[in-house]
């Protein structure tokens, strides 16, 4: 067994490479996409999961540092645009499925797993996912067995759940951060090595069939539009232009999503290999100011989608078992509650919609396969 | 006539884990027993209750078998997958308890002070390499962003033939008939 201390200190170093690639950001070997997505009605009741709309565009900070506010160049990262009450949620996959990471997903520095202040450690009590096998978070994990939707709402209003559990909306975004699994943990099964091997033929034949593959354009952000400079003089402080202009995340609908127990225990990640995303969230105005790009239109209702007998998804994963719904969570309030409370009416419709049994694509989720798992024992001193 | 019974140590076993799989509760399924009888008037109906199939689920019951063909059939399943899944016995591998998270609720003042310790000290956020992409750069860009999006998204979710025919057809779009 190692005897490693199983703790990072905030202000360690990420050492696992980060890279951001067709609006998908990757951390060692996991991608995590942000999709587009329908925002399901919070009438109480409990809903499939909805589709993916598409992809939100994501661009890096530092393509773009003479415009977004100050405080941002000090947590770097992404950032991305969404519409008031908008949904996301996040995908997370790898092309080496064989070897999982370990990841945790806050929301204004709030642990969306337990509800819990930030923290870099990994113990017992599971705060984090392992993907694979999770391969999909559609909000905060409110209950057993059911998340709240991801919703942005605008800093400063008090919807947000960083702004319910700490009284004040200073950050907002998502952070994530993920972690390898120490070395000698899992070793890579010939199987995979062996398609791999196909894969890399495949490729190459193919490249022999393309007619055009010599374009090779390189990621360039757009110039600033004229007069439209969002530096801010002071860090941490936000200019008239940009209040109301960033996001958080605050809870919308219930959904049935599964927070799978972590198959190979806490000791399995290395918290000293790591790498941390900060994902800021802003309104298609200072998208558009910073980026000179419109972001990608507001989707459609959920109650329109369902009419057009589109799919809703949900997945065979029972066996899987499930994380503990969080206390904490479970007493914030969503979108349409707090819109209740101060007597604001209804901004979207909240029409309970009926989703025929037939519309629901459930997809199998694999169990961890224990093959390919190197015991305690044999792990590395 | 004594009819048969079925018994196998595990079928309480199945029948949970089925009832989870249908995302049911032990009334639930009572209850679609009883709705799927309503629908065919001329069968001949099962007797059952909650509290004879929480007995069923636990071990304690052993079912005749007209009983259990309507209790799978509420719980979607049939005699077929009920031996496959018998032999299986995929709920062995659940969890033996779900993970715990803490029952701790911080003050307000901690998530403020977690966070500025988290994020002090440097550029938080790991170094990030952008990938070589760009988009069209004149007034189109906005749909064209949008449209790749999507097409990406479409690409991913197909299967590896689906996609090479996606590709031929886009090079045949583009480059005409080779």
């Amino acid at each position: 067994m190692s005897t490693r201390p199983n703790v990072a200190r905030s202000t360690t170093k990420p050492t696992l490479a980060v890279k951001l690639e067709h609006d998908a950001v990757q951390i060692g070997d996991l991608r995590v996409t942000f999709h587009r997505t329908l925002r399901i009605p919070d009438d109480g009741r409990r809903y499939p999961l909805p589709p993916s709309l598409g992809r939100f565009p994501v661009c890096r900070v530092e393509d773009y540092a003479d415009r977004v506010p100050a405080s941002w160049l000090e947590h770097g990262g992404v950032f991305l645009p969404m519409y008031q009450r908008e949904a996301m949620w996040l995908s997370f996959d790898s092309d080496r499925s064989w070897r999982p990471q370990a990841l945790k997903v806050a929301v204004g520095m709030v642990n969306a797993v337990s509800g819990e202040p930030w923290s870099q450690r990994i113990d017992d009590e599971q705060d984090y996912l392992v993907c694979p096998p999770q391969p999909w978070l559609d909000g905060i994990k409110s209950e057993d067995g059911i998340i709240r939707q991801f919703v942005a709402m605008p800093l400063g209003m008090g919807y947000t759940v960083e702004g319910q559990l700490t009284g004040e909306e200073r950050f907002g975004g998502i952070q994530l951060i993920a972690f390898d699994p120490k070395d000698g943990v899992f070793t890579e099964p010939q199987e995979h090595v062996d398609v791999m091997r196909r894969y890399e033929v495949a490729q190459s034949s193919a490249a022999d069939d393309m007619i055009d593959s010599s374009e090779s354009d390189s990621y360039r952000p757009l110039p600033a539009p004229a007069g439209r400079s969002m530096r801010m003089s002071r860090p941490n402080r936000r200019s008239p232009e940009s209040a109301g202009a960033e996001m958080g995340l605050g809870a919308g609908g219930r959904m049935e999503q599964q927070i799978y127990p972590d198959p190979y225990g806490a000791q399995t990640w290395d918290t000293h290999r790591f790498g941390r995303v900060y994902v800021h969230i802003v309104n298609s105005q200072l998208y558009e100011d910073i980026t000179g790009r419109r972001p990608p239109a507001s989707p459609i209702s959920a109650q329109t989608y369902t009419e057009h007998g589109y799919p809703w998804f949900d997945l065979y994963d029972e066996h899987l078992g499930d994380v503990q719904g969080s206390d904490i969570l479970a007493g914030v309030k969503s979108v349409s509650e707090i819109d209740s409370e101060k007597s604001f009416k209804p901004q979207q419709d909240e029409t309970t919609v009926a989703i025929p049994d037939v519309n629901v694509v459930k997809y199998p989720v694999a169990k961890p396969t224990p093959t390919n798992i190197v015991r305690d024992g044999d792990w590395p001193k | 006539m004594a009819r048969d019974s079925f018994s196998h140590p595990e079928l309480g076993s199945a029948l949970a884990w089925l009832r989870a799989r249908a995302r049911l509760t032990q009334s639930e399924v009572v209850e679609r027993v009883f709705e799927q009888q309503r629908e065919r008037p001329h069968a001949e109906r099962e007797t059952l209750s909650t509290v004879y199939y929480q007995l069923l689920e636990t071990g304690k019951r052993t079912p005749r078998t007209p009983k259990l063909a309507a209790l799978l059939a509420a719980l979607g399943s049939d005699q077929a997958e009920l031996q496959g899944l018998l032999a299986a016995q995929p709920w062995r591998h659940v969890p033996t308890s779900k993970a715990r998270i803490s029952k701790h609720t911080p003050r307000p003042a901690a998530y403020a002070a977690a966070a500025e310790e988290a994020l002090a000290g440097g550029v938080w956020s790991s170094p990030i390499v952008a990938s070589p992409i760009s988009f069209a750069s004149d007034g189109e860009q906005h749909r064209t962003r949008g449209e790749l999006s999507e097409l990406v998204d479409h690409f991913e979710n197909l299967s590896q033939r689906d996609r090479s025919a996606l590709l031929a057809q886009a090079r045949r779009l583009r480059f005409g008939k080779r």
